[in-house]
């Protein structure tokens, strides 16, 4: 992979310190800084799967 | 997580194939001519799907196997998750909706009415005095136990309006006069009608309203020609929402849609729950004639030039059937219930009896007499009898997310005496709507991108599939 990559609504990158970086490309805000690369990208499939804003309750049958 | 837990389905359609993790709704196009046909339309967990495809010498397959493999290693794959709650949860919760039906006083009998039954043996009435004890009732029971949720009452479900309107208008004035009591917001729905006749007065009240929903029976001429005519006396800026009940034996979607988009602004196409001795009962029979139409249905749609499936768009109501899937596919939603009826919103009939809603208001098992307007004991009895769908075969089913679980109206309706197992047919017919809808969208997403983009941001959805839909390009982002 390169250094800046979309996948979803998140983008990682490799920043001027050497951190690897989730951005959230809707709201514009980083969500965390890894010193690994395999440990971005686990918390990115932990996003993608992720329920919390998911979640709905049907008010109409 | 182990292996086991895991959800997928490969649904294969027309020579396209789709791979769908139930847990993240996040699907992908797979190349049909790889993928071996026993896989076809399974639900697998990621053990079987690995095995399947271990020892291969396509190298499609050994790439996907990779790829799965690499995001497994990540954890990707999480467990499929029930996301219908437990019923008990709302042993003692609030209340936010009521419908209160006073009478079964209509001037139609349509095949789709849920009052059909009831009609024949019940002519009881509720007077204002009655309804607004009811109300004053459920108010002082939210204001006692300290429930703050917002409360809707709807009044007449099964009955027409129009030939009630002095009540309904007496039951509005009463609520405007007690609602500052309540620290709770309180709203009144006004329901749909069928227009067969309308007064000078209720025009006038819509016009002001600014808002009309109209139910109607295709089924009836006479009806179709009333609504036709009469839609006109409204004012033209007001909203005007058709509601079409469709049933099993339903033909050409696309034009039902179609022919009313001159007098509507929006149109939502329900099929209706009816017992099987209706004229159009739901059957394996008649399942597969309306799965045949939904397939017709979607491929007109992708026919459509992008002006013309875009204006279907702009027409399709909110409380269209199909849309909701639609809606639900892209924002990947997971519906935690399939309803809130005998949850936080019950229904009240004439005889003064409560229900989960309006049309199981004539079934004995799921319903409870209200005594001396004690709507606290009723509530409670009634919340014993509905079944808990914590543990049925919803749990492991593909479209859970989608769908919410069963619905209690289509296993009595259907003759299923054991409420816990949701209706086959009713399963069928709704796993068939989403493997449509999965298709459309894909195809969509896939080759006209920009209307898809614009079809969203029409409907004010939160896309939550701007993923490569190509499963190995997706991945290749992992790697």
């Amino acid at each position: 992979m390169s250094e800046r990559e979309q996948c979803g609504d998140y983008e990682i990158y490799l920043d001027n310190e050497d951190w690897w970086v989730i951005k959230n490309l809707i709201s514009g805000t980083i969500l965390g800084k890894f010193s690994k690369k395999e440990d971005a990208l686990d918390k990115i499939a932990a996003f993608l799967q992720s329920d919390d804003e998911r979640t709905e309750s049907e008010s109409v049958c | 997580m182990h292996l086991n837990d895991s959800c997928f389905r490969i649904i294969h359609k027309n020579n396209r194939c789709l791979l769908l993790d139930c847990s993240s709704q996040i699907f992908w196009i797979l190349e049909p001519n790889s993928i071996p046909k026993e896989l076809f339309n399974q639900q697998l967990n990621l053990q079987v799907l690995e095995k399947k495809i271990f020892r291969t010498d396509n190298s499609y397959l050994q790439k996907l196997k990779e790829n799965i493999e690499l995001l497994r290693k990540l954890n990707f794959f999480v467990p499929l998750k029930r996301g219908i709650q437990e019923n008990n949860s709302y042993q003692s919760s609030d209340i936010t909706q009521i419908y209160v039906n006073p009478s079964l006083d209509c001037n139609l009998n349509c095949w789709f009415c849920y009052a059909k039954d009831s009609r024949k043996k019940n002519k009881s009435k509720l007077d204002f005095e009655e309804i607004s004890k009811i109300i004053l009732t459920i108010l002082d029971y939210k204001k006692g136990n300290n429930f703050s949720d917002s409360i809707g009452f709807s009044i007449g479900f099964t009955e027409e309006l129009t030939l009630k309107f002095q009540l309904f208008k007496r039951i509005k004035s009463f609520i405007e006069k007690i609602k500052n009591q309540y620290e709770f917001s309180i709203f009144l729905f006004l329901p749909s009608t069928n227009l067969m006749q309308v007064t000078e007065e209720y025009v006038d009240f819509i016009n002001d309203y600014k808002h009309l929903t109209v139910s109607i029976d295709l089924e009836n001429k006479n009806q179709v020609n009333n609504v036709v005519q009469n839609i006109e006396k409204f004012n033209l800026d007001i909203e005007k929402h058709l509601i079409i009940p469709i049933h099993s034996k339903i033909e050409n979607f696309y034009y039902i849609y179609s022919r009313f988009s001159n007098y509507f602004d929006y149109i939502s196409l329900r099929p209706v729950r009816v017992k099987i001795d209706s004229e159009y009962p739901w059957t394996l029979e008649t399942l597969s004639n309306i799965k045949m139409e939904i397939s017709k249905l979607f491929k007109k749609l992708l026919s459509l030039d992008d002006e013309n499936l875009l204006s279907f768009f702009e027409k399709i109501g909110p409380t269209d059937y199909f849309v909701r899937y639609f809606h639900r596919i892209i924002e990947r939603q997971k519906l935690d219930e399939r309803c809130i009826a005998g949850k936080t919103a019950y229904a009240v009939n004439s005889v003064l009896e409560i229900s989960p809603c309006s049309s199981l208001s004539d079934y004995e098992g799921l319903s409870v007499e209200i005594s001396d307007f004690n709507i606290q004991d009723a509530v409670e009895k009634l919340r014993k009898k509905i079944p808990n769908y914590k543990e049925t075969e919803c749990s492991t089913c593909y479209i859970q997310s989608c769908c919410g679980g069963p619905c209690m109206d289509w296993v009595v309706k259907l003759d299923d005496q054991n409420l816990l197992h949701p209706n086959k047919i009713e399963c069928d017919f709704n796993k068939h709507i989403v493997d449509e809808t999965l298709f459309f969208i894909s195809d969509l997403i896939e080759n006209r991108k920009k209307l898809f983009d614009l079809i969203i941001k029409e409907r004010k959805l939160r896309n939550r599939l701007n993923y490569p839909l190509d499963f190995n390009q997706f991945s290749k982002f992992f790697s």
